[in-house]
């Protein structure tokens, strides 16, 4: 167990400068940073001062997608954030929708419903096995890398693509769910859930691991919400606050489910939280396979404006294929704002149109930048060896956040 | 003494020297327990392990690939370190995690070249001189997480000596010998020591993880804090060479374990005549111990992360240091009562 | 405290409210810049305790910022990202790029906006994303490095619509 040395409010007063800290610089290339560099003073083994330099995959993505056509946004928004790609693909297309007044018909909801959730359920395996790799344990990295893969099966059964999957489109999705994917979904749910226990095995139970996450990295309720934590990481803090309850998007008003609460904000609650929305994002699987409403995956509006040979593809194969007007989409003047639950947190949408073809401001904010303040803060008063626990709890995602 | 038998007995040493037990075996031996732990690690983590080269016998020349990898790279010398000792060091460090290996029998007849009846002593002595090359490569690679890793090396070494040399000390009280053979000679009278005396033994194997650097105490090369720890600045032979020593630690540990806690060469008989009985199987058992010791030891890195360094120091300090003392304590009452 | 509340509550200080239900637009705008940081300690007060983004919009005549606060701690309040907007005037035009000398005009002067970090340290890094975007300088932010771009890339103000590259300037190695 690690006390905390330094009180964090006065922790970033503290001048650094001079032979008595030692600075680090943790990245660009280290096994332990990924595409970032964090700048770390220590004082002996203590962390007094973080400093995250982000950027170095910087990609431009509002700049490029205020240069083209609202559509093609979609591949550019989905290349920020590869291990969660339908969460950004979702979030952009329900700002577009409330934008141009559209509305997807039910089984489109919930086809993008269960999309976010087998795609969540890759994300936090992603980051559990960031975080296994990070403390050490390749087990839990292999483990939970080849565990995505049943899932990302999945999806490229439903979406065709196995990342990029480009499958929410205004006022609909592209494909329909095919046959015997359900009885797969069910057999992949089963297999999950007797993993879960290998996982409770060998990585939550660990003692190691324990010893390692206990009273690490810990930040309190009201240190959370001042900072602005987003997802997992907040409601590990003891918040109970989900955009898929407080905000619903597609159709998250009409599953059962729980957002789990943790109280001490500790790397270990942080490393729990994720192993318990990989549960319920289950249990909302299941029942989206159960309820789905029959009828079409795209709404009327669209489905007018197909082309013969486009209404013959969607009635045989269920399947949309791009009307023109989709490339000259020119919504009414006005702003929109979405948000929507990725599996990192939330991401945040403004759509500012000016009634032209492209957008005249295309902002968006991914969860990861903005777990930046608190990544900063929650280092500091930890042992250097504390800064890969801390790090990896976080689960950030350095693409992400430079979008 | 002749000349002629004077040549014979150094022939024969230096061919236990270079060949078996020693260096011969001693990367042999490497070589076959990184592929194994490889393999290991594979099979647990739901893949193959190594597979590419010499794919028939699964991938077994894989080590001697990356031996040969490493042999053909450029070696770079950093231009702030300081070169002699930059270059030394691990070469330095290789050798000296080897010369244990003269004061350990692996059979009764083992001649030595320095024939004394305090092997064990002579041994462990040794055998802690290798961690201090650790300390001079962190300091001469003018790298801030090699110095930081030898500061760590350093912390770890004190942590551990005692209770190392407590748990020796006590098998040492128990077959009131510093000679290996006398030690396995007792132990063919009673029990063997895991058994004898099973705390010493725990303390042996944590120590034994710890100085050669398996999980979860790999602090020194914590990948995710300090790139490659020590081994940041090096490449090529070097690096390889580094990155041999552990293995070789982990060897030099796992004899004297198999020595002094399963009983040596038991079941061979324990004096026997001729070179097959004598020499050959006696080793053959011990170095089959010793490499079944390494095995499990290697097999950890599946199961654990690794722990932090003030967890690791203040258990070495703590609850080792505790055990190892108790260890002794129990050798004692042994010696008393039985 | 539903959304009506918070509109009358906001319309008191001064503040033109609106608000669009169906495209989740919270709309709160501020005519005159240095009353900002009033109307933000009002919506701390009221329970909006983070910002999500900060982010300018550059229009032809003015720069806007926006200020998007939502709540973690307040139920009703939950579902809403409230937009805190407020215009700034442009600084003159910039040059345009001079391939001979590879360089461009000088640098417009960046526009002065109070800075909202005392009251939600959340925008922290949010407000020096806008400023190196668009040139806004924050008074009183503790720390306006550029973050997302690098060091050659600080002044140029990439997300304002007169930016504009030289085909020249795409050295590619």
């Amino acid at each position: 167990m690690s006390e905390r040395v330094y009180n964090i409010e006065e922790a970033p007063n503290i001048d650094v400068s001079g032979d008595r800290y030692i600075m680090l610089q943790i990245g660009p290339s280290h096994p332990g940073s990924g595409h970032m560099r964090i700048k770390v003073w220590l004082d002996g083994d203590i962390v007094v001062k973080v400093d995250p330099d982000i950027g170095f995959v910087h990609r431009t993505s509002e700049w490029l997608s205020e240069r083209r056509e609202f559509i093609k946004a979609i591949p550019i928004v989905e290349r920020i954030m590869l291990p969660d790609t339908i969460h950004a693909n979702l979030s952009y297309i329900t700002t577009l929708e409330r934008l141009l007044g559209l509305e997807a018909p039910p089984r489109a909801q919930y086809l993008r419903t269960l999309a976010a959730e087998i795609n969540r359920i890759t994300s936090h395996l992603y980051g559990i096995g960031i975080f296994g790799i990070f403390l050490g344990s390749s087990t839990v990295y292999m483990w939970a890398f080849g565990d995505r893969e049943p899932f990302i099966d999945l999806m490229e059964m439903l979406t065709g693509a196995r990342i990029t999957y480009s499958y929410i489109i205004p006022g609909g999705v592209r494909w329909d769910m095919p046959k015997g994917f359900k009885e797969r979904a069910e057999k992949v749910l089963e297999y999950m859930e007797k993993r879960l226990k290998d996982y409770d095995d060998i990585w939550v139970k660990n003692p190691v691991v324990q010893s390692r996450c206990v009273n690490v990295g810990v930040i309190d309720k009201t240190n959370a919400i001042r900072l602005g934590v987003v997802g997992p990481n907040l409601r590990a803090s003891g918040v109970y606050y989900d955009t898929r309850k407080h905000d619903p998007y597609a159709a998250y008003q009409n599953v059962d489910f729980e957002v789990p609460t943790f109280k001490n904000g500790d790397a270990y609650d942080r490393l729990l939280i994720r192993v318990e929305e990989i549960k319920q994002s289950m249990k909302i699987i299941k029942q989206v396979l159960k309820d789905m409403p029959e009828g079409k995956i795209i709404d009327e509006g669209t489905y007018k404006q197909l082309n013969p040979v486009m209404k013959k593809v969607y009635d045989e194969r269920a399947r949309v294929m791009f009307p023109a007007f989709y490339n000259h989409m020119r919504p009414q003047p006005g702003e929109a704002t979405g948000r929507v639950e990725a599996g990192r947190g939330e991401i945040f949408f403004y759509l500012r149109s000016d009634g032209g073809k492209y957008p005249y401001r295309f902002r968006w904010v991914t969860p990861s930048f903005r777990n930046l303040p608190f990544f900063t803060h929650v280092a500091v008063g930890y042992r250097l060896a504390d800064l890969p626990a801390i790090y990896g709890s976080v689960d950030y995602f350095p693409p992400e956040a430079d979008r | 003494m002749g000349i002629i038998p004077l040549i014979i007995w150094l022939i024969e040493d230096l061919l236990y020297v270079i060949i078996f037990p020693g260096l011969v075996t001693v990367m042999v031996l490497a070589i076959i327990i990184i592929y194994i732990e490889r393999k290991i690690a594979g099979k647990v983590q739901m893949r193959f392990g190594p597979l590419w080269v010499s794919k028939r016998i699964g991938g077994a020349l894989q080590s001697v690939a990356d031996l040969l990898r490493f042999s053909f790279q450029s070696f770079i010398v950093p231009e702030g370190a300081d070169r002699l000792a930059f270059i030394l060091a691990p070469g330095l460090m290789f050798a000296f995690s080897m010369i244990p290996l003269i004061f350990v029998p692996v059979g009764p007849y083992y001649s030595l070249l320095f024939p004394a009846g305090l092997t064990v002593l002579l041994s462990v002595a040794l055998i802690l001189v290798t961690p201090i090359y650790a300390i001079v490569i962190g300091w001469s690679s003018d790298n801030k997480f090699s110095f930081v890793g030898s500061l760590r090396e350093a912390f770890l070494l004190m942590s551990y000596e005692i209770p190392f040399i407590f748990s020796v000390l006590s098998m040492v009280i128990f077959y009131r010998t510093l000679n290996y053979i006398d030690a396995v000679a007792s132990q063919y009278r009673f029990l063997p020591g895991i058994i004898l005396n099973p705390v010493a033994a725990v303390v042996m194997l944590i120590v034994m993880i710890r100085t050669t650097g398996r999980f979860p105490f790999d602090i020194t090369e914590a990948d995710s804090e300090l790139v490659m720890g020590l081994f940041t600045e090096y490449s090529a032979l070097f690096f390889g060479v580094g990155m041999a020593t552990p293995y070789v630690e982990l060897y030099v540990y796992s004899l004297i374990f198999s020595l002094l806690f399963l009983g040596g060469w038991w079941p061979a008989p324990l004096y026997s005549p001729g070179p097959i009985m004598g020499l050959i199987l006696p080793g053959l058992v011990v170095v089959v111990k010793a490499f079944i010791v390494m095995t499990i030891l290697v097999f950890l890195r599946s199961v654990y992360p690794r722990y932090r360094l003030d967890q690791a120091v203040r258990s070495g300090w703590g609850y080792v240091m505790g055990l190892s003392a108790l260890a002794v304590v129990i050798s004692i009452l042994e010696v008393i009562f039985l | 405290m539903n959304a009506d509340e918070l509109k009358t509550a906001l319309e008191a200080e001064g503040a033109k409210v609106t608000y669009d239900q169906k495209r989740k637009v919270f709309d709160v705008f501020v005519q005159d810049p240095s009353r900002i940081k009033q109307v933000a300690r009002k919506m701390l007060e009221l329970g909006l305790d983070h910002v999500v983004s900060v982010t300018g919009v550059d229009y032809p005549d003015r720069i806007e910022v926006i200020w998007h606060a939502s709540s973690y701690s307040v139920d009703s309040l939950e579902g809403l990202v409230v937009a805190l907007r407020t215009p700034i005037s442009k600084g003159p035009p910039r040059q345009a790029y001079d391939p001979r000398t590879r360089t461009y005009g000088p640098a417009r002067p960046p526009l002065p906006v109070d800075s909202l970090t005392d009251v939600w340290p959340s925008a922290l890094f949010l407000e020096r994303e806008a400023h190196e975007m668009f040139g806004i300088e924050f008074r009183g932010h503790p720390d306006l490095r550029p973050i997302l771009l690098s060091d050659d890339f600080y002044g140029k103000w990439p997300l304002r619509k007169d930016f504009t590259y030289d085909k020249s300037e795409l050295k590619v190695a």
